[in-house]
């Protein structure tokens, strides 16, 4: 047995054994079937003026200045604390740091001479407690959440906005082949700050208007953050102990664009063939999927070429995106709906698509407007990245 | 099974110019690398960051004559911390600050105008792996992990994994990694780790599940500074420091 880092070496060793979800954390700006989101003054003067933001949580004293830590903690704590005696992992996905407002007027600030940077005085700043270094180290979250935990296996998913989609299924196979009991996966992100929003302004990827996720006039995303994190296990290790079991984790399929660094493939072959691979990874057929969550952002060319992917794999399965209502949540975007459909499943809802008043007649999937008032039995889950990165989860109700 | 390895790394410890304001100049630099050939077009080389330009080649070695199916190859990278930002976007930050802070108008006025669109693509860690997937047609299972040792670590499960539950045919799995930038040089020193920077690349490729093999590499990391996830995976793949 190979010890390094706490994760236990297995070859040869797929158990097969079920993975369930006993435990759910969410924290979005709101639910799935109600429009969220605030003018924001910053995100204003970029002529993209509303953002979703999560209310009541503040800094994190182990997070000063990272909102997307101090998101993570929330959740994690509202999980509560793993089986007693379980070896745990953490898994979460994370997105890139960018410069805060914060970070730029103390450590950059000081160094600006007539409208330069002195970059060797910048250099030469060796106070460690400076804000720039902890925040762009991706895994600490992941660290100081394990710390507390005692966990024995950790690990940073950094896929753009599929990230937490990968962790949770990483989640899954470490627990289902016995190198880890317990596991906390899912994926946090914030980049409400004024240089968030700028370095998605200048891709032209934000909506001037609102998230409209297959909506005929559709115009981009509205950006939203978010944490979520699932508590999973071995079914016979829940079972036995009398944990309640929201849903069970049946299969994962990633693959990638290989097309172009921002736009995804025009007829979403990367998107379809991630599915497929979830499909096959479940030993499911098209028709046991009852509900697809879509990534669905809302930009033109991203919506169709996911409509055009569902339809080719899955057919006229019902498809709603949840990013119309608490919008983008980046990295998070995976855990923090993923989250919302098992919720939905236990509470006997099947979310829509808020902001989608005209359906475009360009999309080729069957795009569900209004909330349904019953659970979903199989649930397949959509998360797309930046670099092409495509992860979909299929988890069933209970 | 390893069936081939593909490497770019520094060879010694050597005075590095950009470092000269540190402590110490000494870093780990890989010179070049020569693109050209692992590009389809010389144009993609200007959306690469560092650790692109070092993965490109050391992927392609270790794919050079793999005659299966890209897209059922799965890939599985690790990488490090996110790439600073070396300059690009400092006229459109210099342009914001009116009296030692951010000013709200100026930011949307002459920041957003100056702001590098492209600069989000160069500082997502993931861009390592997306430039090696588009230029080489990659499209099968893949995991991108963030985290020094624990990413190398990760990454070879993950592959170990995909294979052994016949998710991927083969995966060509790797690292890559720079921190020679004055950025990330200084970062390392506020964060306490003064061993000298270094930077590289490695990628192996399997084609079943593979024990990793353990290295003493503290000898490594003497000579060529340190490298990060780079390092778990020059363990993995057998290089014996010496």
């Amino acid at each position: 047995m190979d010890l390094l880092f706490g994760r236990r070496q297995v070859l040869h060793e797929v158990t097969g054994a079920r993975v369930v979800v006993t435990g759910v954390a969410v924290r979005t700006a709101g639910r799935p079937d109600v429009k969220s989101g605030e003018v924001d003054a910053d995100a204003e003067v970029l002529g993209v003026p509303l953002v979703a933001r999560v209310a009541g949580v503040s800094d994190d004293p182990d997070f000063p200045d990272d909102r997307k830590g101090s998101l993570a903690s929330a959740v994690f704590g509202e999980l509560g604390a793993p089986p007693i005696g379980a070896r745990m992992g953490i898994f979460l996905g994370t997105g890139l740091s960018s410069l805060t407002p914060h970070e730029v007027e103390v450590d950059l600030y000081p160094w600006l001479r007539d409208g330069r940077f002195d970059r060797d005085a910048i250099v030469r700043d060796l106070d460690p407690t400076r804000p720039a270094p902890r925040r762009h180290v991706p895994e600490r979250v992941t660290h100081v959440l394990g710390a507390r935990m005692g966990a024995v296996s950790l690990e940073t998913s950094f896929s753009a906005c599929a990230a937490a989609a990968q962790s949770i299924a990483s989640a899954a196979r470490a627990v289902g082949r016995g190198e880890v009991d317990c596991a906390y996966a899912g994926g946090h992100d914030s980049m409400l700050h004024p240089l968030g929003y700028l370095s998605f302004a200048v891709l032209g990827a934000l909506s001037p208007t609102r998230g409209r996720p297959f909506h005929r006039g559709r115009d981009g995303f509205m950006i939203g953050e978010g944490a979520a994190m699932l508590r999973l296990e071995r079914e016979d290790d829940a079972r036995a102990r009398g944990a309640p079991v929201l849903a069970t984790f049946l299969g994962a399929g990633s693959s990638i664009d290989a097309h172009n660094v921002t736009a995804p493939h025009p007829e979403g072959r990367g998107a379809a063939l991630a599915m497929r691979r979830a499909l096959r990874d479940a030993g499911l057929t098209a028709a046991d999927v009852d509900y697809v969550n879509a990534h669905g952002t809302g930009t033109q060319v991203g919506d169709i070429a996911e409509s055009l992917a569902i339809a080719a794999v899955l057919g006229q399965v019902p498809t709603g995106s949840f990013k119309g209502a608490f919008g983008h949540c980046i990295a998070a975007a995976g855990a923090v709906e993923l989250a919302w459909c098992i919720l939905g499943m236990a509470e006997g809802t099947t979310y829509g698509t808020v902001g989608c008043e005209e359906l475009d007649p360009a999309i080729r999937c069957t795009v569900l407007v209004d909330s349904l008032s019953r659970p979903p039995n199989v649930v397949l889950s959509n998360s797309f990245g930046f670099g092409g990165q495509n992860c979909a989860l299929i988890v069933a109700r209970g | 099974m390893i069936v081939a390895v593909g490497a770019v790394l520094p060879t010694a410890l050597r005075v590095h110019a950009p470092l000269a304001a540190l402590p110490s100049a000494l870093a780990g630099v890989v010179v070049g690398p020569d693109l050209v050939p692992w590009l389809k077009r010389r144009k993609d080389a200007r959306l690469l960051p560092r650790a692109a330009e070092l993965a490109l080649p050391a992927a392609g070695q270790a794919l050079f004559g793999f005659d299966g199916d890209l897209e059922e190859l799965g890939l599985f990278v690790a990488v490090g911390r996110e790439p600073p930002d070396e300059g690009d976007a400092e006229a459109s930050i210099a342009a914001m600050a009116k009296d030692g802070r951010l000013d709200r108008a100026r930011f949307g006025d002459q920041g957003r105008a100056l702001y590098p669109p492209l600069l989000p693509l160069r500082t997502l860690p993931n861009m390592v792996l997306a430039h090696v997937a588009i230029q080489s047609g990659i499209r099968g299972e893949n995991v991108c992990l963030a985290g020094g040792f624990e990413a190398g670590v990760g990454v070879w499960d993950a592959a170990n994994d995909a294979l052994a539950s016949g998710r991927c045919v083969a995966a060509l799995v790797g690292a890559a990694f720079s921190a020679v930038d004055r950025a990330s040089a200084r970062d390392r020193h506020r964060l306490g780790q003064t061993e000298p920077p270094g930077e590289g690349a490695i990628f192996v490729l399997l084609v079943g599940p593979a024990v990793r093999p353990e290295a003493d590499l503290r000898v490594w990391r003497q000579r060529v500074g340190a490298l990060g996830p780079v390092e778990a995976l020059l363990g993995a793949v057998g290089v014996t420091p010496r």
